[in-house]
């Protein structure tokens, strides 16, 4: 079938929430319904939000349907041909396939356990290039498509720092791409917030492409649809993703992780082998929200009684919370604290507040966190002006913010010894709390 | 013990502020390249990437912002016809902080106080160092025609005689053994 023909690109569609209908490809069909994309459905795409808000319960498989939306109306409205709409929708769909159980929290996990580099997009690019049925259905074998294999794998790839059309990488990963246009609006939905709302039309009307073809940028006219759309993300930042519930379920399961890693049998399930991807993967594909949960109560102990208490909701409590900026008049003291973010030194400093309020180790969880104010993105937004100059949006916004973020130390502890702490935490460290 | 990059930046900024007649270090993007060289040699994980002004790092850029929190940094915006100007200074905590790491640091300190003396303080120049750098050791290129085609893949133009120079200032950075 020709890609002129309309029923190529409409070989199914799907009702969704945010867009409507997304219709797919025969190959994106069946790309959608391979045991990794399935997996999605599978795993939440806020992990413990839930425990907060109690209807996050959607799934990262919707949203990789709503990115690869966002990403043909982003190639489309800049003028992209179709193969390179083919390959961009395809990555789309695939961008979020190395995530593990809850998101973004495994990470951590994966990162302690295999360094820094493996994050979930790196992932993803070893399973898109490993595994043989996604790998055979990128290539067209099977459907009527071109082999569009190499190109999504370069494009998903973390390690090549140089790609010879990096305005499609823009698509699937930049301060605009299709993900983070599609999640804000999803997630915004799902919770019922309106904080992540913004003009998405007024963005894919206005975006476009630097004059030498390689960068996103939006049009001047749709500054302010951009500006909204960074104050969204900042906001959703501040009361969704960085809420201290959600904080505290998350250290509660990554502590369970951790603890877990007493377990050879347990640990060797998630050691990769960059010459033999394939144990890993294989193990990784039946590994969703419930089976994790599963695995860590199969370890009797202390981990299995953490994910029980997730279960049931009985969550630890903010025992102390240090904005340091404010609170901490010395300059020693905050930046003795301010430095403490290390795991181990936490750890151990969790364990010997724990040992002097008479409480288990696990009981006492520390954490240094901040919410970056600035509304800036890892790589910056970019303005296309009237000359065909390139300007960052800081540049050209009215609005600017005195802070720059909000640094905060919490101590979350069971909810029987919540008001020793603060003296035990003072004891050790010798930082007197004013409030 | 191990280098943190929050002390690093505050090192670098002591030691550039030291060259300075105004004790101002100006410029956001001044400071991330600066910090670019500081960061490479001593192999810090900052993550730089391709950006529209050259190398970038997110953990530059939140590492500057926490600093500006904690008070240690002063940053001050001034509004220009084109934009702003982000003039940085060390506070008295932060001036508290750096006394402290010129004893303990020592050693980084005169490292970081050479590679200020090696790379250009202009602004154009510097971010052009920076761009040859960055391909050069994260891309791979050889050499000058290899640096200029390789630098049009991530949107940067770059002059033959402008990569020569650029070259120059790296291979003194190169002679930097530590001291």
């Amino acid at each position: 079938m020709s890609k002129d023909d309309i029923s190529y690109w409409r070989f199914k569609s799907i009702r969704d929430p945010i867009h409507g209908f997304v219709s797919l490809t025969e190959r994106e069909t069946r790309l959608i319904n391979t045991l990794w994309l399935l997996r999605l459905q599978r795993i939440n795409q806020l992990g413990h939000t839930y425990l907060v808000y109690p209807s996050a319960t959607h799934k990262r498989y919707e949203h990789s349907l709503g990115a690869m939306y966002v990403a043909d109306q982003i190639a489309v409205n800049i003028g992209l041909d179709k193969h390179q709409r083919e390959v961009v929708r395809a990555a789309a769909i695939l961008h979020d396939v190395g995530h593990g159980p809850f998101s973004h929290v495994f990470e951590e996990f994966l990162q302690d356990v295999n360094g820094e580099d493996f994050t979930h997009e790196y992932l993803t690019y070893q399973i898109v290039k490993n595994d043989e049925e996604i790998k055979s259905i990128l290539k067209g074998e099977g459907v009527d498509a071109e082999d569009v294999y190499d190109e999504v794998v370069n494009i998903l790839n973390p390690e090549i720092e140089s790609y010879e059309e990096p305005i499609l990488r823009d698509i699937i990963n930049s301060s605009l791409d299709c993900d983070k246009l599609d999640y804000l609006l999803r997630d915004s939905y799902h919770l019922g917030v309106k904080y992540g709302l913004f003009d998405l039309q007024r963005i894919l009307h206005t975006i476009t492409k630097t004059k030498d073809g390689k960068k996103l940028c939006i049009k001047e006219k749709g500054k302010d649809a951009l500006e909204n759309y960074r104050l969204g993300r900042h906001l959703m930042h501040a009361q969704v993703y960085e809420h201290h519930t959600r904080l505290i379920a998350e250290s509660m399961f990554l502590l369970a992780l951790d603890i877990a890693k007493e377990n050879n049998d347990f640990m060797e399930l998630f050691r990769f082998d960059k010459n033999n991807p394939t144990k890993f993967l294989s193990n990784y594909i039946s590994l969703d929200d419930h089976e994790i949960y599963r695995l860590l109560k199969e370890i009797k102990g202390k981990s299995k009684n953490m994910i029980e208490m997730l279960e049931k909701r009985k969550l630890l409590k903010r025992a102390l919370v240090i904005d340091i900026e404010h609170e901490l008049r010395d300059v020693r003291q905050r930046k003795k604290l301010v430095d403490m973010k290390d795991k181990k030194e936490l750890r151990n400093l969790a364990d010997d507040i724990a040992s002097r309020v008479g409480v288990e180790p696990e009981y006492i969880v520390c954490r240094n966190h901040a919410i970056s104010i600035k509304l800036y993105e890892k790589y910056g937004f970019y303005v296309l002006k009237e000359d065909e100059h390139v300007e960052d949006l800081d540049n050209l916004s009215p609005f600017s913010s005195k802070v720059k973020s909000l640094i905060y130390f919490y101590v979350f502890s069971h909810e029987s010894v919540k008001d020793k702490v603060a003296k035990a935490f003072s004891d050790i460290t010798g930082i007197q709390i004013t409030k | 013990m191990h280098l943190k990059l929050s002390d690093l930046l505050l090192i670098t900024l002591d030691a550039f502020l030291e060259t300075t007649q105004d004790n101002k270090l100006k410029g956001r993007t001044f400071f991330q390249k600066i910090a670019y060289f500081v960061s490479q040699y001593f192999n810090m994980n900052t993550s730089y990437r391709a950006g529209l002004y050259g190398p970038y790092s997110y953990k530059v850029a939140y590492a500057i912002e926490e600093l500006c929190t904690l008070n240690f940094i002063h940053e001050e915006v001034i509004p220009l016809p084109s934009g702003y100007l982000y003039i940085y200074t060390l506070t008295a905590d932060g001036e508290t902080i750096c006394k402290e790491l010129r004893n303990s640091r020592q050693k980084e300190y005169e490292i970081v106080k050479k590679i200020i003396q090696i790379i250009p303080h202009e602004q154009d120049k510097l971010i052009t160092a920076a761009k040859v750098h960055y391909i050069i050791k994260v891309m791979g290129a050889k050499e000058t025609d290899d640096v200029i085609n390789k630098a049009r893949l991530v949107g940067w133009d770059l002059m033959k005689n402008e990569v020569e120079e650029a070259i120059n200032c790296i291979r003194e950075l190169e002679k930097i053994k530590n001291v």
